[in-house]
Order: structure tokens, then sequence, then C-alpha cells
């Protein structure tokens, strides 16, 4: 199935689809199509659950299941409902052997009153479920941000084969102001009204620091730091060598007889 | 506070404090029988002198622990674990050094992160009991759990009120957002306890039903005679089982089909019946949600399943036709014996499950007025002929014609059998 006659090169155009400022929306179809071989990317359940893209696409050649956040819908933030369009998916290509490309962007999982309802805590759990059932090779690539339990559980509970970010990426446990608000709410208490904005501004900026990815990898917690251009031709060149020795499959994975359905 | 040891709101001098981790689990377990592991957090900005251990339950090893903490002792050791949950995780204590500190909280406390759990296998039971406020990882764990059971007054959420009210502006009590009002509705709470006494009770009653692991011999108890025959609902499971033996599960979520433990002949069984007097009886979209759960536990620790059906023709519902269908995947699936009494009507799903799911151990037997086809209209009387069933049994016969089934099924030494396809599904749904 591989066609190692499809190049990998560099591609310096993709990193001008992604703003650098973090609150700024972007395609992230366009950011999946220029990864993938041209014109390979199929996507799935295109109008469910939008906050998250699902499809296959094919890198030099290889078939992958794409797995993306979509900063154009409520800045990819996942709702119970992408949980289950993610779990569906991500049980398909574990299924059929078809190797996981996670592409994150998100500032997690959307937490409110109604979520709560919608039993978001199976729901998220059932994704790490999933995701820590992986059986086949899964890379997974911090684009911009990627915070707390959204970024522990796309990177396959911390155990995907290659786990990667783009320089100016951030990955943390909280998104940094919300952070600073909820660890330093006694200190903040204790300060007279005008100083409170420019004390949680100064606090989130300190934890900002801790997010860079070059910190992020001194500790471990991700493989490598990779320009945008290079990702196309990392992923593809890591996908080729470990499918190449990877021995067949004798059984099913646990993921091929979960339900097709939620 | 992730420490159950805190003191009681100011706020609230009236109410008398709440139990420390060490009381709760000293109500819970068999007088006198828990020894703390020796746990220290060191390095933690809070040190705590033991986050759980082992103890027995009416006389079985389990381990207890705070909110997921130690549940790698009962992995290893292959016993039932029991969570008593409260408090925010892993943030408060690792959030200031970022995620490598938080791997390490999570990792040496052993939560819901942990490999062994993330990727859960249903090895063996597991308990959360939600006994004051829950989020973060304390949250995450019940998702994770068989079986949970949540404290009137305390609150169950991904996340805090306060994280909601920074983070996104919305401002809830700690009810509204994840009380008991919520969770006895969308299921996610197998029970509500008013007290903290209900909580021990029902933990103690869920776990008397399943074997320590899966693997191990059913806990079969002495027979004790069924209660007087009804036709429908709780009472037909009461006429059906040992007397007092039934225990349900998510009382308030779905309730067109009732779900519970119970034992039928002193064998502990799975029972899932049809009430038509809440929603016609109907297998709806969350009634598959509550039918999947216990056919997944009840497969993991090998407790026979038996459905009483008494359902309507299909409607019109958002996923109903999906969950339907995933609950007819979870059935065909499950490899415990697996009996009908089609009641009424098997109608719709009812019909659904009950078909296509026949494989030589099942039984399938009707009561002479009952009546199956997929939709109303097309309904027909039980004979070999039309539908399959092994039988055209009376209701006073039912029992014993159950209990005939499963003691030549099972054998005299039931043991559950360790390995089966539906361990590895999702446990929350």
């Amino acid at each position: 199935m591989t066609d190692t006659d499809v190049p990998l090169d560099y591609d310096d155009q993709i990193a001008q689809l992604v703003p650098a400022r973090r609150s700024r929306a972007y395609d992230m179809k366009a950011v999946i199509r220029r990864i993938c071989d041209e014109g390979s990317f199929f996507e799935l359940k295109p109008s469910y659950a939008r906050n998250i893209v699902t499809g296959f696409g094919r890198l030099g050649g290889i078939p992958v299941g794409v797995l993306a956040n979509a900063p154009m819908r409520m800045a990819g933030g996942l709702t119970p409902e992408c949980c289950m369009k993610a779990v569906s998916f991500v049980a398909m290509c574990d299924g059929f052997g078809v190797p996981l490309l996670v592409l994150q962007d998100t500032p997690g999982f959307l937490v409110s009153a109604q979520a709560e309802r919608d039993r978001a805590i199976d729901r998220v759990m059932t994704l790490l479920q999933a995701m820590s059932l992986l059986t086949v090779p899964a890379v997974s690539v911090v684009i911009r941000k990627a915070f707390g339990l959204a970024f522990v559980i796309l990177d396959g509970n911390r155990a995907v084969d290659l786990s990667l970010a783009w320089p100016g990426a951030e990955i943390g446990f909280m998104d940094p102001p919300v952070a600073a608000n909820v660890l330093f709410e006694p200190q903040i208490k204790q300060l007279p009204e005008p100083e409170r904005a420019d004390f949680l501004k100064a606090k989130a900026a300190e934890l900002g620091v801790g997010f860079e990815p070059y910190g992020v990898a001194a500790n471990l917690t991700i493989d490598d730091i990779i320009e945008p251009g290079a990702t196309r031709s990392v992923v593809g060149r890591y996908l080729r060598t470990s499918l190449a020795e990877r021995p067949p499959r004798t059984a099913p994975s646990p993921l091929a007889s979960w339900p097709r359905w939620y | 506070m992730t420490h159950a040891t805190a003191p009681a709101d100011k706020a609230n001098k009236a109410k008398p404090p709440r139990p420390t981790l060490r009381e709760h689990i000293d109500r819970l377990v068999d007088p006198g029988s828990y020894t703390p592991a020796q746990h220290f957090s060191e390095g933690m900005d809070q040190v705590s002198e033991a986050d759980g251990g082992e103890a027995l339950i009416d006389g079985r090893p389990v381990t207890v622990g705070l909110s997921g903490h130690v549940v790698m002792r009962a992995l290893n050791r292959r016993h039932p674990y029991v969570a008593i949950s409260s408090g925010t995780g892993g943030l408060a204590r690792g959030g200031r050094r970022n995620l490598g500190v938080l791997d390490t909280v999570w990792g040496m406390s052993g939560g819901p992160m942990l490999a062994e759990m993330a990727s859960r296998r249903r090895d063996v039971p597991v308990v959360s009991a939600i006994v004051h406020h829950s989020f973060g990882d304390s949250s995450f764990f019940t998702g994770l759990s068989d079986y949970v059971v949540q404290l009137k007054g305390a609150c169950l959420a991904l996340t805090g009120p306060r994280v909601l009210a920074i983070g996104t502006s919305e401002q809830v009590t700690m009810e509204e957002l994840g009380g008991t009002d919520v969770h006895r509705h969308n299921g996610q709470a197998d029970t509500i306890a008013e007290t903290p006494g209900e909580v021990y009770t029902a933990i103690r009653r869920f776990l008397s039903f399943l074997p320590s692991a899966a693997g191990a011999p059913l806990p079969v108890t002495a027979p004790q005679p069924a209660g007087p025959l009804e036709p429908r609902g709780r009472p037909l499971i009461e006429a059906l089982c040992d007397r007092g033996s039934f225990f349900e599960l998510r009382r308030d979520f779905a309730p067109s089909l009732v779900t519970g433990l119970a034992r039928l002949d002193g064998i502990p069984v799975g029972v899932l019946a049809s009430d038509p007097a809440a929603g016609d009886g109907a297998y709806s979209a969350d009634a598959c949600l509550k039918a999947t759960r216990l056919v997944c536990t009840a497969d993991a620790f090998g407790l026979p399943l038996v459905f009483a059906v008494d359902s309507p023709e299909p409607r019109t519902e958002q996923a109903g036709i999906s969950r339907a269908m995933m609950l007819a995947q979870a059935v065909q699936l499950a490899e415990v014996p697996k009996c009908w009494v089609i009641t009424g009507r098997a109608s719709g799903v009812g019909l659904l499950v009950t078909g296509p799911a026949r494989i030589a151990t099942d039984l399938v037997i009707a009561w002479p007025d009952a009546r199956a086809g997929y939709y109303d209209g097309e309904s027909c009387p039980p004979d070999e002929q039309h539908w399959a069933a092994d039988g055209i049994v009376s209701p006073a016969d039912t029992r014993s014609t159950l209990v005939a089934h499963l003691r030549a099924v099972l054998g005299p030494a039931p043991v559950s059998k360790p390995g089966r396809i539906l361990r590895t599904w999702p446990v929350g749904f």
C-alpha cells in the first residue's frame, strides 16, 4: 500500500495558514490538505460536531486517519458530541489498522452546566479509553495550543508513538489566563481592585513561559519540536519506517469490536 | 481541597463536620479490617500520611483509596477498588510547575490517567463514591468506574463553578452544575444516596453481587423464595428473583427500562425489565445506554442476563436507531447466559435485541398472551412457526424455568470467564 514515489518535500507555504495570534481562527482543513498527498483528504461526518475534523487521507501514499481540532468552530473547544465523533473514528482506524495523525489546536473540553447534563464525564473518559487502547502507529502534532486533559487525551494518554509540536505551540495544564485566576485566587483577593488586572496579567505571562514547547520538550512531555514545513516529511517518514517494521496483526485490536454508533 | 481531612465550611457551622477519608473508610469496611498503605506523597505541597489501603468488605479483600489513589494495588492484587472521591485532583498540587509535575502527580497517585486504568479492561470491579465535591481527576475516575454512588450535596463535574465563572463567565451553583439532580437524570450516577450511611450500604451491596475479579467464582448465596407474582416492572423482578435481592441501578434515568442486579436461586444476575407504566416500556435511546452499561458489566464479571420484555414499536427519536444498534451489538458480543422472558409486546428494539442475539445457550420464553413483531400492527402470538421461542411458559412457572436453565448452563460452581470481548468496551454509557 506504500507508494514510495510520492515525494515528502519541505512545505514552505503551510506556516502561513496558521495565524500566530492564539485567538485568531483559521481553516484547519487547509492545513490537513497541505500535509496530506494532494487531493487525498476525504472528510467524514463534515456536518456533525464540527469543532473536530475526522477523515482519511494519504501521506506519501500511506492511508492515514486524521483527527484534528477546528479552531473556526468555538475555537476548537471539544463538546461531548465531538468526543463521540472522535471515538467512533479512532475505533474505525484502529480496527482496520490505519495509522492515526492527530493535529491539536484546542483550548480544551468546553465546560458548562449543559455539557455536564450531556454526560461530559462519560464522553470524555470514553475518548480517553479509546486513545489508550490504540494499537496503530499514531503521531500527534500540537499546531498552536493544547491544554490539560484535552492535550493528555489527544496525545494518546501520553502514549502516541511520536508527540510533536510546532515552535510557537503552547502546551500546559490550563489556558494561562484562566489558570492564573484559579491558582492565585487567594493573593488576588487580598489586592485592591485596581491592581488585580495587572497582577493577573503578570502571573499569566509567568505561567505562559512554562508553556513554551522547548521547556515542555525538555521535561520529555513531547518528543520533538518541528518546523511547520517539515510536518509532512517527518510524519510521512515516520509512518514509512514504523509500518515497515511492524509485524502483521495476529488478532483484532480491542477497538475493532467497539460500537460503531453511540 | 484535595484532602478529606479539610475542616468543614466555616459558613456552615451548624452542620456536623464532614467525615475524613479515614472515617469514611472505617464506616464502609468490616470493623477493624483497614490497613493503610504507607504511601507518602513526597515533594508535593501537601503530604498525606495515607491515601488508602486494604480492607475487607463482607470478608472479601478490597483496596480503598482517595479519588483513585493507590488503585494499582487493587489491579495488582486482583480485587475490587473503591474510590472515596472528593477534591480537585492534580491541578492545585501540580499546576504551578506545569505538565511535568502534573504527570508526577497523576503517576504517583495512580488516578484515571494510569495506563492500566485508562485502557480499562474490567479485570476487577471499580467503584466511585462521590462523598464531596469532585472535580478534575476525582471526576474523571467516575467515568472509568463500573459503579458510581453520589451523596446528596456533593457536586460531580469535570471542573468546578469557579473555573466556569472565570473561564466562561457562566454562573452556576454546585447543585446546578453537578448535583444529584443532574446525575440522577443523565445516568452518570448509578445510585443517589441521602446519607453517608446509604453510600456505604450501596457499595457493599453492589460488590456483593460480583466476583472479586474476572475469572473468579461467582458469589452464589443460599436460595431465597421469590415475591408474589406480578406482571410487570419492579414487582415482576421481585416475583422472578430472590425476595429482597433486587438492587436497582440508575433508577431515575430512562425509567421505561428498569435495570439492576439481583439473585435467582442464589445466583447473581443482571436484570433488565421493561416498565410499561413509564414511557410505555420503550427501549428509548437513553434506555439503550442504560442497558448497554449493565450488559458490559455483567459480561465482564460473568453474571447471566435476564431480560423481561414488554416494549412497543419504535418511535422516531434522535439517536434512537444508533443506540439500539449499539445495544444489539453488546448483547450479541456478551458471552454470559442470556435469558429473555417475553411478557407482553416484543416490538421495536425489544424485538431487535431479542431476535438476532440468539446463540446456543440462550433461552427465550414467552407468556401465553405475548406478541412479537417489529411494528405493533404486524405482531403475532408466540408459536415456533412465527418467532423462535423456546417455549410458552405460564407466568407462575417462569422463575422455575429460568432457574433450571441457569443451573443447567452454569453448573454447580459458576465461575466468571476472563478475557471477554466486552471487557474493553467503554465503561460510561
